[in-house]
């Protein structure tokens, strides 16, 4: 069996047997998405948003779901490294990065998996339009992989730094609250200032969460998302070549003795 | 006079915790550095939302923008400190202690279990946000301190100290969870994800999510009951809710305690 297909079993196994805490996992950032959602309501109904109450509701359903492809905490990675578990990926016929990947493409198709069949559902009771094009549709299940590569290599280049820094939790950490807040995720770009979401987007943040709901909410037109796609790729481009560097200059002077 | 005496010796442990603490810290200067980090971007984050709410709207749950402000530096001071104190050592058993093992060091020392689970850990890189929060409470609050009566004033420290004590037991019970799950660590992390929220005015939440944040989440009594007594709103039967869940989560704590004590088996996993 391919190595890496026996760490994604593996990986599955592992969230089967502590189903409990990936259920917790699961729906602790749905809570904090929909509540969100809950505030965004509250402003809309003493002041006003722009948008219709039904639609910042779905918006929040389709980010919380979204939001389990960019959403890593890679803790174990810094640990391997500061604690000299590395080595043992390096002495075997398998590619550390291939075994994080491995082990996050398995946990974000199942989480993704569990909260499309809870939510499509809740969706098709608030309404949602289903009858999307089919172009629109294919682009936005083309954002997907990207949106995970682009979160995964981002996240773990963050964790490779632990061949130089003693602790990058907080480092990983606080680009996390960041990345949540310009994804869109807690608060639609559409909410920000004219100036700053021109700006926002340039960069790659609000295309893991923003533009690809906006296409499948019809907001967006495919040229529109084929753009913010474009973008997005090749700022995935540019994060994995850099990943690869920190990894090869890290792995280069790492000597395996832990702390 | 026993309570004075347990106290003291609780004070100078943690005074030695501290210490301790703040010499490792020393030791490894740049991760102190690094770590400090995180507590300012998410005070920085959770602010421009609520700067974001504001543009939208003159009033959120009927506060003004000013009081928004006010409940925003309430929580957010109250949680911080909160932080320093016991989040840390919750977090860490939650996540590993329990299970490798860590708390048969402190079954054998004379003093309670609880204490060194709970405040082994403080996150002494939070001093400079903690400081900063307390600057900007007291500028903001202080109008609003002199506008008040005198006994306002005292249900807001009072309510404060209600929040404090019912954060504190809520984590404990929540912490105990690792006397019976392998992986207990999401169950802080959920809470913490929820008490989020309470940096906004109860009243726009659902019932549902009220009943919440006054029983399974104790939040309301963190920020939104002593900023309502800060303005001059306070009620006295919300001194009395804040007293029951006080008393209500003490004896659970300590129950839940003793019996997840008891069959502790120190076998680590």
């Amino acid at each position: 069996m391919n190595p890496y297909l026996l760490v994604i079993k593996l990986q599955l196994q592992d969230i089967a047997e502590y189903r409990l805490d990936f259920i917790i996992h699961l729906v602790k950032y749905a809570v904090m998405v929909i509540l969100m959602a809950l505030v965004w309501l509250a402003v809309d109904a003493e002041g006003s948003l722009g948008i219709d109450r039904g639609e910042t509701i779905r918006y929040f359903f389709f980010a919380a779901m979204l939001y389990s492809l960019s959403n890593f905490h890679t803790w174990y990675i810094e640990e391997d490294i500061k604690l000299g578990g590395l080595s043992k990926y390096l002495l075997k016929p398998i590619e550390p990065h291939g075994y994080y990947l491995s082990k996050e493409i398995a946990a974000a198709v199942t989480e993704l998996f569990l909260k499309v069949i809870i939510m499509l559902p809740i969706l098709f009771a608030l309404g949602f339009n289903f009858a999307i094009p089919f172009a629109a549709f294919g682009l936005f299940l083309l954002f997907l992989p990207l949106i995970f590569m682009f979160a995964f290599n981002l996240l773990t280049s963050i964790s490779y730094l632990a061949f130089w820094l003693n602790d990058v939790f907080a480092i990983r950490w606080s680009l996390m609250i960041v990345f949540r807040f310009l994804s869109g995720v807690l608060v639609p770009i559409s909410f920000f200032p004219l100036v700053l979401q021109d700006l926002f987007w340039y960069l790659p943040f609000q295309h893991l969460a923003y533009t690809p709901i906006q296409l499948i909410q019809q907001n967006y037109s495919v040229s529109t998302g084929a753009t913010g796609l474009g973008i997005l790729l090749l700022w995935t481009v540019g994060i994995v070549q850099a990943r690869k560097f920190i990894w090869n200059t890290g792995v280069a002077q790492y000597e395996g003795t832990g702390i | 006079m026993n309570v004075l005496v347990a106290s003291n010796k609780y004070l100078k442990i943690y005074s030695k915790l501290f210490v301790s603490t703040a010499s490792t810290f020393m030791a490894y200067r740049l991760n102190f550095v690094i770590q400090s980090l995180y507590g300012p971007a998410y005070v920085l984050v959770m602010y421009a939302l609520l700067a974001i709410a504001y543009s939208k709207t003159p009033t959120l749950g009927g506060w003004s923008k000013p009081e928004g402000q006010l409940l925003f530096l309430v929580f957010q001071w109250l949680f911080v400190i909160c932080m320093m104190m016991f989040m840390k050592g919750s977090r860490h058993f939650l996540w590993n202690g329990f299970r490798q093992g860590e708390l048969d060091i402190y079954l054998t020392k004379p003093a309670k279990p609880q204490f060194f689970v709970l405040f082994s850990k403080p996150e002494l890189e939070q001093g400079m946000l903690t400081l900063a929060l307390t600057v900007l409470l007291v500028w903001h609050a202080t109008p609003y301190v002199l506008a008040n009566t005198w006994l306002g004033n005292l249900g807001f420290v009072v309510m404060l100290l209600f929040g404090w004590l019912t954060t504190y037991f809520s984590v404990a019970i929540y912490t105990a969870a690792g006397f019976y799950m392998t992986r207990a660590g999401q169950i802080i992390e959920l809470y913490n994800k929820i008490s989020d929220f309470a940096q906004y005015p109860m009243v726009i939440f659902p019932v549902a999510f009220q009943l919440l944040a006054v029983s399974i989440v104790p939040m309301a009594f963190f920020s939104y009951y002593p900023t309502l007594f800060l303005l001059g709103q306070g009620k006295v039967w919300h001194l009395g809710l804040a007293l029951t869940a006080t008393t209500i989560l003490a004896v659970f704590n300590s129950i839940i305690w003793s019996i997840s004590l008891k069959r502790y088996s120190s076998a680590s996993s």
